[in-house]
């Protein structure tokens, strides 16, 4: 349940958003901007202008051109994120559902410092720890030690503590045999456990989990999950981004609902889901079903 | 014990260094110059050679033909080391913005899914051409030894000319970098200007070939005040460099405040168009 705001002390707010918003601009994405592109659109404007102009005065009341894709227009951009205030108290487990393209990457993204936001700011109190993918930073020609001590260094933790913590690493990756192997001839297990050995000795206060961890067999999956609970009973905030509702329910005491970049609706994840279920099973796919999917028979 | 907190909003302001949060990340960038070495020399069977032959045969080359073929004027002193003594900050110069050019978009992978702070990569790449450099300057001893060359008191200024070449090196790498992650045709671009950045630097010939009305806007180029410094700290040239050096240092500050302040308001959003 919620407790009311007056009584919650300040320091004990982890993670603050308010009035997020970030835009991207779409369209020329995908397509790189040549410094020529860049040039001959800025060459362009005057004579397409000039032209505008020229048209403008023969055909009255007609529509001008498009305008070239640099100007800034509405059909341009898209808000990812659009206006995200809440809070998130020290120690909770907050679960972020949604469908694809909700918004949901983007917001562990900009949490996670990776991309400033447009509008709108987040205060987030203590070191923060990303998972949105394992093994960033790994190079192939290093072996499993050398990676291990860079990756953790791009984690953001200090050369003792991962010496401090290297033996553990080790064993929790299972890979002591071929630690001083480049990394290049570990298996594609070997590579996601080392990486997420690490990640999972990072100890932030703060950690962001991506629905991309839910890469891996089945045993990897469930020491993700092990671990994600692991961190949360020493009192460590996370934010879990999943599709899995089980996953979500089993972990999670909040949830948020992001749809189209905004909050659709938040609360207690027993009933966040109740709401997020109710909604993709209320439409029928196809009249002929009744809500199991199952048939109608034309008599009834 | 206080958590520190942090605040994420959009890049205010013209300049916003964090020098704090640098600090914290400085173990990071030991670890990135120590990765780019490492992998630079593995797999190899010279291994630590490499950063010898390019200079030292550059040097040969321009000794044959621009020395004893063309006879350019050398101040008096041996081609090789007059050549030499200019290659090695040259070499470092040349090496340090190509790999600050490519070093955004190789990280494009860890950019996206990492927060650390950017500048860190192309201060690392620029940083990393310096064991190249300690490697080609084991040879310049030996010539200085061969040629008889008796270091003067104004070699213990020679780090002061190093730095200058780090910082112009850095302040480029710094516009480069993020120019190459927003428009991915610079990076072709960049080894030709360095081409003919070497050609308006006193590589080859000695910058008294300059007429002396143009000598200001030669002092200009950073290089200048860097060769020019090498040669006279390590030859124990006659010529002291006065407003030349001064030239060169200010356009240096120049450049890399305006590199600072370019690639402080791109780092926020470089995530996005890498």
């Amino acid at each position: 349940m919620w407790a009311p705001t007056n009584l919650r002390v300040m320091s004990d707010i982890a993670i603050r958003a308010e009035g997020l918003s970030k835009k991207y601009r779409i369209g020329q994405r995908g397509r790189y901007q040549s410094l020529r592109d860049v040039l001959g659109q800025s060459l362009a404007v005057p004579i397409r202008w000039l032209r505008q102009t020229r048209d403008g005065m023969q055909k009255t009341g007609e529509e001008h051109s498009d305008p070239p894709p640099h100007v800034f227009s509405a059909d341009n951009f898209i808000w990812a994120l659009q206006d995200i205030s809440f809070e998130v108290r020290s120690g909770e487990i907050v679960g972020i559902i949604g469908s694809n393209g909700s918004g949901k990457s983007t917001l562990l993204r900009v949490l996670s410092r990776i991309t400033k936001p447009t509008v709108g700011f987040a205060e987030v109190r203590g070191r923060v720890g990303s998972l949105l993918e394992v093994g960033t930073g790994f190079h192939h020609e290093l072996t499993g030690r050398e990676n291990i001590y860079l990756n953790g260094a791009i984690l953001g933790m200090r050369k003792a503590e991962i010496a401090r913590k290297f033996n553990e690493i080790v064993a929790f990756a299972e890979v002591e045999k071929f630690i001083d192997t480049a990394v290049k001839h570990y298996s594609s297990g070997m590579w996601l456990r080392l990486a997420f050995a690490v990640a999972a000795y990072m100890e932030p206060d703060i950690l962001l989990v991506d629905e991309g961890l839910a890469v891996g067999d089945a045993g990897f999956q469930k020491k993700c999950i092990e671990k994600i609970r692991n961190v949360a009973k020493e009192g460590q905030t996370v934010l879990f981004v999943s599709h899995h509702i089980n996953q979500i329910q089993a972990l999670c005491q909040r949830c948020i609902w992001l749809e189209a970049g905004t909050i659709r609706i938040a609360g207690s994840t027993k009933d966040v889901v109740r709401a997020y279920e109710t909604a993709f099973t209320s439409t029928p796919l196809d009249a002929s079903q009744d809500s199991d999917g199952r048939r109608l028979s034309p008599a009834s | 014990m206080e958590k520190p907190l942090v605040r994420i909003a959009p890049t205010a302001g013209w300049l916003d260094l964090h020098l704090g949060e640098l600090w914290e990340y400085r173990e990071l960038l030991y670890f990135l110059i120590w990765r780019n070495i490492k992998v630079r020399y593995k797999q190899t069977i010279i291994g630590a050679g490499w950063a010898i032959v390019q200079p030292f045969f550059t040097m040969v080359i321009f000794t044959l033909f621009f020395g004893k073929l063309a006879g350019m004027p050398s101040e008096g002193l041996p081609y090789p080391i007059f050549y030499y003594s200019a290659l090695l900050p040259w070499v470092y110069f040349a090496n340090a913005l190509n790999q600050a050019t490519l070093t955004i978009v190789e990280h494009q992978r860890v950019i996206t899914k990492i927060y650390f702070p950017r500048i860190l990569l192309p201060l690392s790449a620029v940083l990393s051409g310096l064991v190249d450099f300690s490697f080609a300057f084991t040879i310049l001893i030996g010539m200085m030894v061969f040629y008889r060359v008796v270091p003067t008191a104004a070699t213990l200024l020679l780090p002061l000319f190093l730095l200058l070449a780090i910082s112009t090196a850095f302040g480029v790498g710094l516009w480069l970098s993020a120019l190459n992650a927003i428009y991915r045709d610079v990076r072709y671009a960049v080894p030709f200007v360095v081409q003919c950045w070497m050609f308006a630097s006193p590589v080859i010939y000695p910058s008294s070939l300059v007429p002396e009305r143009w000598r200001w806007l030669y002092a200009l180029n950073p290089m200048t005040g860097v060769i020019e410094g090498f040669r006279w700290a390590l030859l124990g040239q006659s010529k002291p460099l006065g407003s030349l050096l001064f030239a060169s240092a200010g356009a240096v500050l120049l450049l890399m405040a305006g590199g600072l302040v370019y690639f402080q308001r791109m780092e926020g959003t470089i995530a996005d168009v890498v």
